[in-house]
């Protein structure tokens, strides 16, 4: 059996008021694999992301439950040791390509400061490698870009940058957060593709965060469906789509828009089903509680 | 505009405040040096002008050698320190008040017709306000205490000449900014006339700002008083400030350091209640404006 | 870019003499006759007439504007009433010392200021912040003067480490060819006498600092905060830097940028703070000299000075603006 590359059990996450934003999460990605986290906006997916890179806000507390990462358990290691061990294995595709540069610094060193720094790299190879992975992910001139500054990109170049410099330590898990939300729907194609490339060459474990059922069809093989900070259901992606057997992603594979059938009426998640899911985790909490 | 900027940044980000104990302390400070002066005649101990050579430099109580009725010590000519920084308190507050109003008159008077009629007239200010603001403070109030001669009336009369372009500047930038809100537009439409506006619309939404500056502005006309009567060009009679006391406890420092402690710490405490009144006023107002 | 530098210049020029009508005509307008107090009592009354007329003080305002004008742009600034020498070599042997103080406690202020800005930011939300923001409020409202006659308590009597007067001890053979002590030490290697400026020059630079400090720690502080809530800087985190490393790295060249042009109105009020602070400390400065020329009528001198500290703040103004536009990127490429 090989040994996986993230394993997350019973991750319970919850604020210093009270609410619970992850309820018993507990999911598994081998190596290579990509491991979909899908729900809506709220869902929680995004903490769990944050939670494995150890980036979670200062307000949020690990309530219970363990994180595995290439064998290391996460929060058995003080900080420091933590963030050594995250850092030499795993990497970040975030979100914004906007917000996630630094508008002062070139785009090279954004690159290979990490891997000079932090991982111990020559500056020629990090160089190299910096300018062979943003030919890979089709920029045309890299050296021109490295010397860029963020403002001089556009958005759609700005995200292959972010992607490049994610692969570009050769990690063994990358977080994706909603990677393609921020994109026009003509580029999120090419990224998607790019992303599913890379991994595919790098052999890459890939944990991907979105709330689009057509993207989790994508990219993934396997798929974690989230609602409320709980997992509902966990299976295979070609399983998922073809016997779904939680009501929820019923109603979340039904809600996705098919864009062969533009005149089809959307089917929103049934709100009785939201109310009744919801009902249910609150008892659920309510039963922890009484087990504390 | 950048002194907008300079009022909004250089505050923490206020959440919705409680008057916090920073402000009563100040405010019960101010009180104390405002009865001070009110009541010097009925609370001094001692005639702060009377000298007594054979009680020369006495130390405060507790100190070897100090005597039951000078609480504080006597200086270098035996007078009473106590008595002193008592009275002393009336120049200081007779300057606070006299000088920080003036300057704020002007000052917000020209600030807010250059922010609000602009063009010629708000070039002229500031052109104005960049000159005045290229001469160093100090050496401008002790150039035009040269020119008025010394005295009370010049103290005041100088402070205000001087620091009207703080006002003038942050009442401009507030001036402007409301100018241009729909409320004065709405109020042109109206068929007001442009001074009307002035008086009835823009200028209560300034007030605040203004009222925050003017607490500032009596601390700052405490220090540049002192700073005065330090280099001995503040009021020309015996009456003692807490400015000429410090120059003299500089002077006889290493034996009588009373003489410079005492009026230090009056002075520091009168300055810092102003400044954190001025400051509190700011976060109070600075939520509810925005 | 030439452009709006030639206006920039023009606006500096206009300034300028604005400055020296106000100083010209407040100063003649001042009580007390310097020609009376240069002669000795019973002078008769051709003697204070030959000299008034020597200084051109008979003539009429607006001539004396025009021949001093004049005077000024051929580099001639008068001869001092009450020192005897010109003005301007007066000015320019006074001017070192205060550009040394001024720069010295622009150094402290940014030192202590950014320090405890960046660990406000480390530490945000955490006790050690309120503690920073306790120091700069309490630092923002205490003005230099008291600071300085604070520092001459506690270092002055209380723990006597350091000199409360005078720039460098008396007693030294100074070898130096300029009036740039503190440089000129550093670069001839006389640490010897480093160390006695510095005794010298600690305190008042400190007091002219400490206000300062506080503006810059409470505006880098806030402007880093500001960026620290950005990806990119979570990125950084990500990719394994510890939280002072992402804030000196990523943040601070982000939230430095904006303070600039603040720090550079705030330097000026320092150096004016440099009249009151030379004279409590007895340096040998250019306040000082102004002190004792304003108390003396020095008419010529006077003018002098002041032209000289205009010129600085507005030199400084520039230089600030020179540097925000050169350390922005978006502007450098247009």
């Amino acid at each position: 059996m090989t040994v996986p590359t993230l394993e997350i059990q019973s991750l319970t996450l919850g604020l210093k008021g009270g609410a619970r934003l992850l309820r018993d999460v507990s999911l598994s990605v081998k190596p290579g694999e990509v491991h979909a986290l899908v729900g809506e906006s709220g869902a929680g997916k995004s903490m769990i992301g944050k939670a494995v890179l150890g980036v979670l806000p200062p307000s949020v507390q690990t309530l219970s439950g363990s994180i595995n990462l290439q064998g290391n358990q996460l929060d058995a290691l003080s900080p420091a040791a933590r963030r050594q061990a995250v850092a030499s294995v795993a990497s970040l595709i975030p979100q914004d390509p906007l917000t996630a540069l630094n508008p002062s610094r070139r785009i090279g060193p954004q690159i290979t400061d990490r891997l000079i720094k932090r991982l111990g790299w020559k500056a020629d190879d990090a160089q190299r490698r910096a300018l062979e992975l943003l030919d890979r992910v089709r920029i045309r001139d890299p050296q021109r870009v490295m010397a860029s500054y963020p403002h001089e990109l556009s958005g759609g170049m700005r995200q292959r940058v972010l992607i490049a410099a994610a692969f570009a330590p050769r990690p063994k898990l990358i977080v994706a957060d909603e990677p393609t939300t921020a994109l026009d729907v003509t580029v999120q194609k090419q990224i998607l593709a790019l992303i599913r490339e890379l991994q595919q060459q790098e052999q890459t474990a890939v944990l991907f965060v979105t709330h689009d059922m057509g993207v989790v069809a994508k990219i993934s093989q396997r798929v974690s469906v989230l609602f409320a900070g709980k997992v509902m259901e966990s299976s295979d992606t070609a399983d998922i789509f073809s016997h779904p057997k939680h009501p929820y992603t019923q109603a979340l594979i039904m809600a996705t828009p098919r864009y062969t059938h533009p005149d089809e009426a959307l089917r929103p998640v049934p709100a009785e089903l939201i109310a009744q899911l919801q009902r249910e985790i609150a008892a659920d909490d309510r039963g922890a509680a009484h087990v504390r | 505009m950048a002194d907008a900027a300079l009022t909004a940044v250089t505050q923490p980000r206020a959440r919705v405040r409680k008057p916090n104990p920073r402000l009563w302390l100040s405010l019960t400070w101010i009180l104390i040096v405002v009865v001070a002066a009110v009541g010097a005649q009925w609370l001094a101990p001692h005639n702060p002008l009377e000298q007594d050579l054979l009680l020369e430099r006495l130390p405060p109580l507790g100190f070897s050698g100090s005597e039951a009725s000078y609480i504080l010590g006597t200086d270098s000519l035996g007078r009473d320190v106590l008595s002193r920084l008592i009275y002393g308190a009336r120049i200081a507050l007779a300057v606070a008040l006299a000088a920080s109003f003036a300057a704020c008159l002007t000052g917000s008077l020209l600030g807010l017709a250059a922010g609000y009629f602009g063009g010629w007239t708000d070039r002229i200010v500031s052109r104005f306000i960049d000159i005045w603001m290229s001469f160093p403070p100090v050496l401008f109030a002790v150039l035009l205490v040269a020119v008025l001669g010394t005295g009370l009336g010049s103290v005041i009369l100088a402070i205000a000449i001087i620091d009207w372009t703080r006002f003038a500047r942050v009442v401009r930038a507030e001036t402007m900014v409301q100018s241009r809100m729909d409320y004065v537009y709405s109020a042109r439409i109206g068929g007001a006339t442009r001074l009307r506006i002035l008086a009835a619309e823009v200028l209560p939404n300034v007030l605040p700002t203004i009222a925050a500056l003017l607490a500032l502005e009596m601390g700052v006309a405490v220090i540049v008083e002192a700073i005065l009567s330090f280099v001995n060009l503040s009021i020309s009679s015996d009456s003692p400030t807490w400015g000429s006391m410090i120059a003299e406890g500089r002077a006889t420092l290493h034996f009588a350091w009373w003489v410079l402690v005492f009026p230090l710490v009056v002075l520091f405490l009168t300055v810092l209640s102003f400044s954190q009144l001025g400051q509190g006023l700011k976060d109070q107002f600075d939520p509810l404006s925005r | 870019m030439l452009k709006t530098l030639l206006i920039r210049l023009i606006s500096m020029a206009v300034t300028l003499v604005g400055v020296a009508i106000v100083v010209f005509v407040l100063i003649r307008v001042a009580p007390g006759n310097p020609i009376a107090m240069m002669l000795p009592p019973g002078a008769s009354p051709q003697d204070i007439a030959n000299l008034t007329a020597l200084y051109g003080l008979d003539k009429s305002l607006f001539e004396q504007f025009l021949i001093w004008a004049g005077g000024v742009l051929q580099g001639d600034f008068g001869t001092s009433i009450t020192l005897k020498q010109s003005v301007s070599s007066l000015v320019l042997s006074r001017l070192p010392a205060t550009l040394e103080l001024s720069l010295l406690a622009l150094l402290i202020a940014l030192a202590i200021g950014g320090f405890t800005a960046v660990l406000g930011a480390r530490e945000r939300g955490k006790s050690v912040e309120s503690g920073v923001d306790l120091f700069n409020s309490a630092a923002l409202s205490i003005p230099d003067f008291l600071w300085g006659l604070l520092l001459i308590l506690l270092f002055g009597v209380l723990w006597p480490l350091l000199h409360i007067s005078g720039r460098v001890s008396p007693q030294l053979n100074l070898p130096f060819s300029t009036n740039f002590y503190l440089i000129e030490s550093i670069f001839r290697l006389r640490f010897d006498l480093l160390k006695d400026l510095l005794s010298h020059m600690l305190m008042p630079a400190l007091a002219l600092a400490l206000p300062l400090a506080a503006v810059i720690s409470q505006l880098l502080k806030q402007g880093l905060k500001d960026v620290l809530q950005l990806d990119y800087t979570l990125l950084a985190r990500v990719k394994g830097f510890t939280e002072t490393q992402v804030i000196l790295r990523e943040a601070m060249r982000n939230a430095a940028l904006p303070t600039l042009t603040l720090i550079g109105v705030q330097f000026t009020f320092l150096i004016g703070g440099t009249v009151i602070i030379e004279r409590l400390f007895a340096y040998e400065g250019l306040g000082n000299m102004a002190i004792d020329a304003v108390i003396n009528r020095d008419l010529p001198l006077i003018q002098g000075i002041v032209l000289m500290f205009a010129c600085i703040f507005i030199l400084v103004n520039l230089a600030v603006d020179i540097a925000y536009t050169f350390l922005n990127p978006r502007l450098r490429h247009g």
